[in-house]
Parts: structure tokens; C-alpha cells; sequence
């Protein structure tokens, strides 16, 4: 009497089973990628707690470029104040470094990193300023923003992010 | 009996001359097979400043300082500094070219690549390589790099030669993810725990990069620096599957031939490592990556 019972149970839960799936049409591998999130661009994150527990000491802020530059905020002679690449962020005491740059009315600029000099001509389409070395005539990328009166200019390549103060 | 003693010390005698004739020759064999390798082989895959196992590289020092070996002319430092720094970069160039395809660079580039060295203590290590691609070929070199005379041989250096590897053997340019990963992979232990830290800390901060995006990024994004932290650490894992060290980074570099072939990075991604989408490997990766690599 159990054993008939018991068979009774499994046959209809085995019915159920093959009901649901022929009304979805679908196999157990496309059930799970339905339940499943499906994005394809979601970015990669990390909660609090996950992953190892660790600290940089220094975290490199996310660039703010909420407004393009025009030129004429930029033309000028600027000196670094701080450099920051990856893991790590110097700053410069006034006049403690010879690292600056000149953006010249005609496009042209001199920079210097601690006696390099390198000179050419730059253009600026919104945040992206291309450096043309006169040298090599070679370009080189960047990113600049005005913020708190600094010239912020990402070098992508480096990677190295440099402010400048007016000079 | 004297007869038996005298014997007895004949054949001391002779048992001890032959086991100094025999180690002598051992000695000699060895250094023989020692002086018949090459100077890479006896060097790890990147070298600290002033490494005695490249002091063989021949070098020129010209009069204004700058100092040549075959393949680079670096200038910037003092004339003895240029001299380690361009030996350094030799080393590289044969060392990393060898691990990575397995052989070699085909002979001397046409010209040497020059090298502008901003050598800082204060200074970040990074450095910026240019060129241009012209009808499947390399030419223009142009290589700027800065920060300490140790971190630029025992990192920026090498991440840069990296970079003029892959562009000799793929002569168009890679997306930025690999570009920048492959040439991560191989900085000093120092350098890659800061990559790793860092990624940890953007991916708890909301700057993570979708790798179907990622894969595809041909340029640098404004916020710059979670793409080298995510691409050294998913590059890093690609060579883990491979099987890591040597075996890995093969693996790695036939991906990319691959991939290069026809610009399928899913494609290839598919074939070399099974995963079927990007988000595949993503969240392959950052499962790995919540459990430490």
C-alpha cells in the first residue's frame, strides 16, 4: 500500500516537472540564464567585505571632468605641485622641483620635468589636449581639467596624473 | 708485510690523484658549458640596477653622455647610470622576447630606439612609449621613462621594451587592456602587489570596467588608472589558466596572436580559455580575485 502511495507521489511530481518545462520550452541551462543576471556590461565590483582585506594607504581620487577647457583658461606658465601615479603621490614643495609647463597663445608649449625639456605644439578638443613633440613630431595623449584653480593633466601612458599651480 | 704497506700507500696515492684529475675535470666541463651560454641565460627575467649578469652587454658612450648597446641609446642620467639603464633595456629585449614567443626578436631593429631618461628619486615610476604603424610595419620609436634608477630597471624599462615587443610582432596597435597588462605582468614584486591592491580598492569604489567594454578599448579612458590595475590583474589570470610562469605566458601570447588575426577577442578568448562571453572571464576572474591570487 506504501510502495503504491509512494508511486503515485513520483509519477505526479515526474508529470509536474515535464509540464513546466514543455510550457517554457526551454532547458534547465536557459532557465539559469534567464534567473540569471545576463548583462553583459555590467562593470565588476567588490562589496566591503569581499575579497582580501586590504589598503593601499593611497588611493588615486577619480578625475572630475565635468566641463571641457577652452584655451584661454590654460595659456600660462604652470608649476607641478604633485604628481600622483599608481600607488603613489608626490608632492611638491613650491619650487622644490624643476617641473613645470608653458602653454603659449600660439599652441605651442615647453614643458620641463626636472631639467628634460620638451617642446612643440598642443591641440584641445573638450578635456583631450594632444602634445606634438617637436623633437620625434610624435603625439602624445592627455586629459586636462581646471579644478580649484589647478591645471590637472592626466598622461594616460605613464599613467600620471599631474597638477600645476599658476607660476 | 713492507711490500703490502708500500702497496697499500701507491694505491692511496693514486686513488687521490685520480679523484683531483677527476674533479678538475668536472670544474672545467662546467665552466666550459657556462662560457658557452649566453649571458640571458644565467640572468632572471628582469635584472636589478648594476646586475653583475648583464655586465657583458657591450655598450658606446657617446660624447654628450648618452650611451648606445645594439638596440637603444639612453640619455638623461649620468654617463655610468645610462650605461646600466641601457643594459638593462638590452636585457630586456632578448630576455622578455624569449619568454613570451619562445625565441628571440628577428635580429637588430633598423634603428635604435632612443631613450630619455628623467632619472628622479623623487620622481613616480612610469614611462610612455611612441611609434608609428605605417603598412604593417614598426618605425619611430620614441621611449620616455622616469623615476629611480632601480625602478627603472627593475620595472619601467621592462614594462616599456614590452611594449616594443608587442609591437614588432603584431605591427598594429592592441587594445589597451593587454597592451598594458602583458607589459604590467612582468614589473617588479613591489610594483605588481601595488596593481593588485589598488584593483581591490576601485572595484570596492565603483571603477570597475565591464570587460565587454575593456576588451574592446582601443583608448585610454579619462579615468586611467583602473585599466591598468584590471588589465595587469585579468592578464594575470589568463597566464594562471595557462598554467603560469613560462607556460602561461606562451599561452597568453598565442591568445593574442590569435586574437590579432581577425580583432575576435571573444573569439579567441573562447578557443584559448573556454570562456564564451566576456562577462564569462569576468566574473571568473573576480571570483578568483575575491580569493587571492
Amino acid at each position: 500500500m506504501t510502495m503504491v502511495f509512494l508511486l503515485i507521489i513520483a509519477g505526479t511530481l515526474i508529470f509536474m516537472s515535464i509540464k513546466d518545462f514543455e510550457e517554457d520550452g526551454k532547458s534547465d541551462g536557459e532557465l539559469y540564464q534567464l534567473t540569471g543576471d545576463d548583462n553583459q556590461d555590467i562593470a565588476p565590483y567588490l562589496l566591503p567585505h569581499e575579497g582580501p582585506n586590504v589598503s593601499s594607504g593611497y588611493l588615486n581620487p577619480k578625475p572630475n571632468f565635468t566641463e571641457a577647457i577652452n584655451q584661454t583658461q590654460i595659456i600660462g606658465k604652470w608649476t607641478a605641485i604633485s604628481e600622483e601615479t599608481i600607488g603613489r603621490r608626490i608632492n611638491f614643495p613650491s619650487q622644490s622641483i624643476n617641473y613645470s609647463i608653458e602653454l603659449k597663445n600660439n599652441n605651442t608649449y615647453i614643458s620641463i620635468v626636472i631639467g628634460d625639456i620638451e617642446e612643440g605644439t598642443y591641440n584641445i578638443t573638450l578635456n583631450n589636449i594632444i602634445f606634438y613633440d617637436k623633437k620625434t613630431n610624435l603625439s602624445e595623449p592627455a586629459f586636462g581639467s581646471i579644478e580649484n584653480n589647478s591645471l590637472i593633466i592626466i598622461y594616460p601612458e605613464y599613467p600620471k596624473i599631474v597638477a600645476y599651480k599658476r607660476a | 708485510m713492507i711490500i703490502k704497506k708500500e702497496g697499500k700507500k701507491v694505491l692511496t696515492i693514486f686513488l687521490f690523484v685520480l679523484i683531483v684529475i677527476l674533479s678538475n675535470t668536472l670544474v672545467l666541463s662546467q665552466s666550459e658549458e657556462q662560457g658557452s651560454s649566453s649571458y640571458q641565460d644565467r640572468c632572471p627575467l628582469t635584472v636589478s640596477y648594476g646586475d653583475k649578469c648583464i655586465q657583458s652587454i657591450p655598450t658606446v658612450t657617446y660624447s654628450d653622455g648618452s650611451v648606445a648597446t645594439d638596440n637603444f641609446v639612453v640619455s638623461g642620467c649620468t654617463p655610468q647610470e645610462n650605461v646600466q639603464l641601457a643594459k638593462c633595456a638590452e636585457h630586456a629585449r632578448e630576455a622578455l622576447a624569449k619568454e613570451f614567443t619562445g625565441k628571440p626578436l628577428p635580429g637588430k631593429w633598423s634603428t635604435k630606439v632612443p631613450v630619455r631618461v628623467r632619472c628622479h628619486p623623487q620622481l613616480g615610476a612610469g614611462g610612455a612609449t611612441s611609434f608609428k604603424f605605417d603598412q604593417g610595419e614598426v618605425f619611430r620609436w620614441d621611449m620616455k621613462v622616469q623615476g629611480s634608477k632601480e625602478k627603472l630597471c627593475s620595472s619601467v624599462i621592462p614594462h616599456e621594451v614590452m611594449h616594443t615587443i608587442s609591437a614588432s610582432t603584431f605591427r598594429k596597435p592592441l587594445p589597451r587592456w593587454i597592451d598594458e597588462g602583458v607589459s604590467s605582468t612582468i614589473e617588479d614584486s613591489e610594483e605588481t602587489s601595488k596593481y593588485h591592491r589598488n584593483e581591490i580598492e576601485f572595484l570596492k569604489t565603483g571603477r570597475g570596467i565591464p570587460f565587454s567594454v575593456m576588451m574592446n578599448m582601443k583608448d585610454y579612458p579619462e579615468d586611467v588608472m583602473p585599466l591598468y590595475t584590471q588589465g595587469e590583474s585579468a592578464t594575470y589570470y589568463l597566464i594562471l589558466l595557462g598554467g603560469g610562469g613560462t607556460e602561461g605566458r606562451r599561452k597568453l601570447w598565442n591568445f593574442m596572436k590569435d586574437a590579432m588575426r581577425d580583432d575576435n577577442w571573444d573569439r579567441a578568448l573562447n578557443k584559448y580559455y573556454g570562456f564564451k562571453t566576456p562577462r564569462e572571464f569576468q566574473d571568473a576572474w573576480l571570483d578568483r580575485l575575491k580569493r587571492g591570487f
